[in-house]
């Protein structure tokens, strides 16, 4: 499978004579609902192509990113990078890991394309059906909801200069709803979905779990600062550890000294219930499979923590090489940010094995989280240190039953420390959105975790 | 450009034999660079080249939007298409109509001033030169473990023609940077940037802006400061007053006044991403308190180097000034045209988008604190008894209606009898946002009243990013909580 631009770039980057080049293509399809208040508020379709270029020449490297109609210059585009990369070289600062073959096969397939998201995508506009369900939620209850629908639908192509030429396929589907009280929005639920087929989003269940969340929090107590103990839904588990992701699971983060891994690998550093990795392969049939990263390397699974002991970080190729050692395929997923070295996008929490029931009959005073807004990890990284608020559905628990809401709550706390207080995990795992403007997914359970430190609610 | 502008307008008159009611055609054209000299190797060389054309039009009861990756007939005809079907889809679904104030019709050309020259011309080698030479005076301390100097910069050339006869020419220009030093001393790992971290300070204009950063004259005290945090005690828990510099109070002006003024917040039309808004629009009526009588908000989108400065708003809604807070009472909203009719006032112009694959949304535009009396910041300082200075941004976290915040910084030194003292390490202050703003009893007069640029507001879906600007003084609140992350 090819497409033009593809062919046409390598022809143009054959014709310029670099010392080598990698470049990837992305083509993009995808459509976005939103609703609130009854309205449809945004429904936009967006066409793209993205070509992504590096180029070694004079001893120098230089990227280019061309979206749009800044690939119709292609030829000049391409020889301005060339031109920059030996501009990079004359400064004798360029960092040199030129492209290599990556041959090694992938137990992956490359194609996770869903033929009904596809089929949507064919009919502009069509996405909109899907929320129906949203709608007719809307008319019980005295809850209004607000949300979100996306389709999108992707091919990824990847050549280099050493023979390699790759691509995959994929789909991705995904779901919002926020149920809000029609005269008080501080009483709301959640619920979310994401896959990458349309089948991964149960639509009329999302909406019923979310509404059911709202109608529970219209009771509603105060409670104090302090520590508690914290069941965790998988949205609340998956803000924090994508922040653990950046400033603790990569090779740039044991550079950056922010690791809380940096001297401790082999020691035990989390609860033994823990096992955390990052792993593109998707066994498990949920979230967004990657059969290899933007540099080509094969997606190899990689633990961070397994049984509570910490075992090893993320590598693309340019920080492997300074650390001596392999990438992992974990270069950057393709936000616009160029070489800011490797990132986690499928992290899985390894399930326990409880039930939501079990968790709750574990806790005798303590709260029941479904998402935090807001998570900051920049306190003090190397201790994991973070702090974070509850949003759309926080409800007290006593003697193992959940009981009203509690509103809203700042933790502050090192999320390091309090995973090394995680009393139990539900085998059931859930897909959770990551990333920014390429979307990605968690696998993660819910978690129980002991006295988590509670700094603040909506007085101070 | 009059031809591409009078194809624009030409396709968004045929857009009324498909029945709409509006159509607003935007070709973008923008290129970013980036660049970062760390540890002595050229970490990014980034360069994005992106254009094509956004189509939004309204039809019956609901709006539909394309993004279009090319510019020429066929391909925008087709895109129209697409928006077409997208809002007539949205039609059969709505239950109520998406209402829009009055569409505009103006026309006109806004170009940045670049008095220092077009900061892309300066060739990329000298570029990486000078930042290398930061970066390596950064470092020349052991102790110093990463060393960061980095340049953004960007242009945007947007054409927006609409059906009801708005024709508008802008080229944004923004340029800017700033250094960071990581030290590793005393089993403490401690940063200290300049201006500020992440990008540093991008401001509109030309190689004059990257200049005017002066990024020579700070790098021995960031270096040194770096270090002595290490060996600095943590800050301690109390509640004090406090002097926020301007490097930390515009993003707190950013995140306590900026967002939660954005209308389509305030409406319950974000709750799904972002969140909503303590400031409900029946406050507007109510005098509601935001802040003291010394805190006088202003959303400027004509503001000198801001870079939420442009001629028009992506909806063609000219620029202008409009009052958030006004003598610390809550007076006003960043709107678009559909937000403003719901709200029943004008729309002020802050409806932005990133490129032209995104669709224009409620944005800050510049959100600017006045200067006040309180001099200069160490007359700030000399009239403070007792409190702490606390200075560049680290962390920063605030809930989805935007009132119970938290701040980490990078530094606190402590005020006594007016004079700085000791340096504490990893300050966090935290509190809710009419309180805090409530404390402020002096705000710094325009001796020391700085625009600060902000490049990565997201907001949106698909996410986009947003340069915003907030100009401000540095200002003093009184009993503020602060502790030690
Ligand atoms: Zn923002």
């Amino acid at each position: 499978m090819t497409i033009p631009v593809v062919d046409k770039a390598e022809k143009a980057l054959l014709a310029l004579q670099p010392d080598h080049f990698s470049f990837s293509v992305k083509d993009l399809r995808g459509e976005v609902v939103r609703y609130a208040n009854n309205v449809v508020t945004q429904s936009s379709s967006v066409a793209n192509l993205q070509l992504i270029v590096r180029i070694w020449a004079g001893g120098g490297v230089a990227d280019i990113t061309l979206q749009g109609a800044g690939l119709e210059d292609l030829d000049n585009q391409l020889r301005h990078t060339m031109q920059r990369a030996v501009a990079v070289g004359r400064t004798g600062l360029g960092e040199d890991t030129p492209p290599d073959a990556s041959t090694e096969a992938t137990d992956l397939a490359t194609d996770y394309s869903d033929p009904e998201i596809l089929e949507c995508l064919r009919s502009p506009g069509y996405i909109t059906d899907g929320l129906v369900p949203f709608f007719a939620r809307a008319q019980s209850d005295r809850v209004e909801l607000a949300g979100r629908l996306e389709h999108r639908s992707t091919k990824l192509f990847l050549v280099n200069s050493k023979g390699l030429r790759k691509d995959f396929s994929q789909t991705c589907a995904e779901a919002q709803v926020i149920a809000v009280d029609e005269h008080d929005d501080y009483i709301s639920g959640y619920s979310a979905g994401i896959g990458h087929r349309r089948s991964h989003l149960a639509l009329t269940e999302l909406a019923d779990r979310a509404v059911q969340k709202c109608v529970r929090a219209r009771t509603y107590v105060e409670v104090d600062k302090g520590a508690y103990d914290v069941i965790l839904e998988p949205e609340a588990v998956t803000e924090v550890l994508d922040w653990l992701g950046s400033i603790g699971l990569t090779g740039k983060s044991l550079e950056d000294r922010s690791s809380f891994m940096t001297g401790r690998v082999g020691e035990t550093v989390m609860s033994p219930n823990i096992t955390l990795s990052d792993d593109a392969l998707c066994d498990h049939g949920l979230g967004l499979p990657q059969p290899f990263d933007l540099e080509g390397t094969p997606k190899q699974r990689v633990v961070f923590v397994e049984n509570g002991v910490a075992k090893g970080v993320a590598w693309d190729r340019n920080t492997a090489r300074r650390a001596g050692c392999q990438s992992t395929g974990h270069a950057n997923n393709g936000d616009f940010a160029g070489n800011t070295g490797p990132t986690v996008n499928h992290l899985v929490l390894d399930g326990g094995n409880h039930t939501e029931q079990d968790l709750l009959d574990r806790v005798e005073r303590g709260l029941w989280i479904t998402r935090f807004h807001y998570v900051n990890g920049l306190l003090d990284p190397p201790k994991g240190m973070m702090t974070g608020l509850t949003r759309d559905g926080t409800f007290l628990i006593e003697n193992g039953t959940l009981g009203p809401s509690v509103g809203m709550l700042r933790f502050t706390d090192s999320m390091i420390e309090a995973f090394q207080r995680v009393d139990a995990l539900t085998r059931e795992q859930r897909a959770v959105r990551t990333g920014w403007s390429v979307p990605s997914a968690a696998i993660v359970p819910t978690v129980l975790i002991r006295g988590l430190q509670f700094t603040g609610n909506a007085r101070g | 450009m009059s031809e591409r502008l009078d194809l624009l307008s030409e396709i968004a008159q045929e857009a009324r034999k498909l029945g709409c009611t509006e159509a607003d055609l935007r070709y973008v054209d923008r290129r970013l660079e980036w660049v970062t000299v760390r540890n002595g190797r050229l970490q990014t060389c980034s360069d994005l080249s992106d254009a094509g054309v956004g189509v939004r039009v309204r039809i019956g009861q609901a709006t539909g939007y394309a993004g279009c990756p090319s510019s020429d007939p066929r391909a925008l005809r087709e895109g129209l298409a697409r928006a077409v079907a997208m809002a007539k889809a949205s039609n059969t679904v709505t239950y109520e109509t998406m209402e829009f104030a009055p569409p505009p019709a103006e026309q006109g050309v806004y170009i940045t001033p670049t008095p220092g020259g077009d900061p892309f011309q300066v060739p990329l080698d000298q570029r990486i030169d000078r930042l290398s030479q930061l970066a390596s005076a950064l470092k020349t301390d052991d102790r110093i473990q990463v060393a960061n100097a980095s340049q953004v910069m960007m242009r945007r050339h947007t054409l927006l023609a609409t059906m009801h006869g708005s024709r508008i020419d802008q080229t944004i220009t923004l340029n800017g940077g700033g250094m960071s030093a990581i030290a590793e001393d005393n089993g403490q790992v401690q940063q200290r940037s300049y201006p500020k971290d992440f990008e540093g300070n991008v401001l509109q204009g030309g190689e004059e802006v990257f200049d005017s950063l002066d990024l020579p004259a700070h790098v021995d005290r960031i270096r040194e400061e770096a270090i002595a945090l290490c060996h600095a005690p943590p800050c301690p828990e109390m509640r004090t007053d406090l002097v926020i510099d301007t490097d930390q109070l515009g993003l707190q002006i950013h995140e306590s006044c900026g967002h939660p003024t954005e209308a389509d917040r305030a409406l319950r039309e974000e709750l799904s991403l972002a969140g909503s808004s303590f400031l409900t629009p029946d406050l507007l009526q109510k005098e509601f308190k935001y802040g003291s009588p010394e805190v006088s908000l202003v959303a400027d989108s004509t503001t000198p180097l801001g870079p939420g400065t442009f001629g028009w708003d992506d909806e063609g809604v000219p620029a202008g000034q409009v009052d958030l807070v006004r003598d610390g009472i809550f007076r006003g909203y960043l709107t678009s045209r559909a937000t403003s009719k719901r709200l029943g006032c004008d729309p002020i112009g802050a409806c932005r988008a990133e490129s032209w694959h995104s669709e224009p949304i409620v944005r800050m535009v510049n959100i600017n604190l006045e200067p006040g009396s309180g001099g200069s910041l160490d007359d700030l300082i000399a009239g403070t008894d007792q409190g702490l200075l606390i200075q560049t941004n680290r962390s920063w976290s605030i809930d989805d209606h935007r009132l119970n915040f938290q701040f980490g910084c990078e530094l606190a030194r402590e005020i006594k009898g007016g004079k700085l003292g000791q340096l504490y390490r990893n300050p966090v202050y935290t509190g809710i946002t009419p309180e805090f703003w409530g404390s402020c009893d002096a705000i710094g007069g325009l001796q020391d009243w700085r625009m600060w640029g902000w490049f990565f507001c997201g907001k949106g879906d698909p996410p986009q990013i947003m340069h915003v600007g907030h100009g401000t003084a540095p200002a003093r609140f009184r009993n503020v909580q602060v502790r030690a992350s």
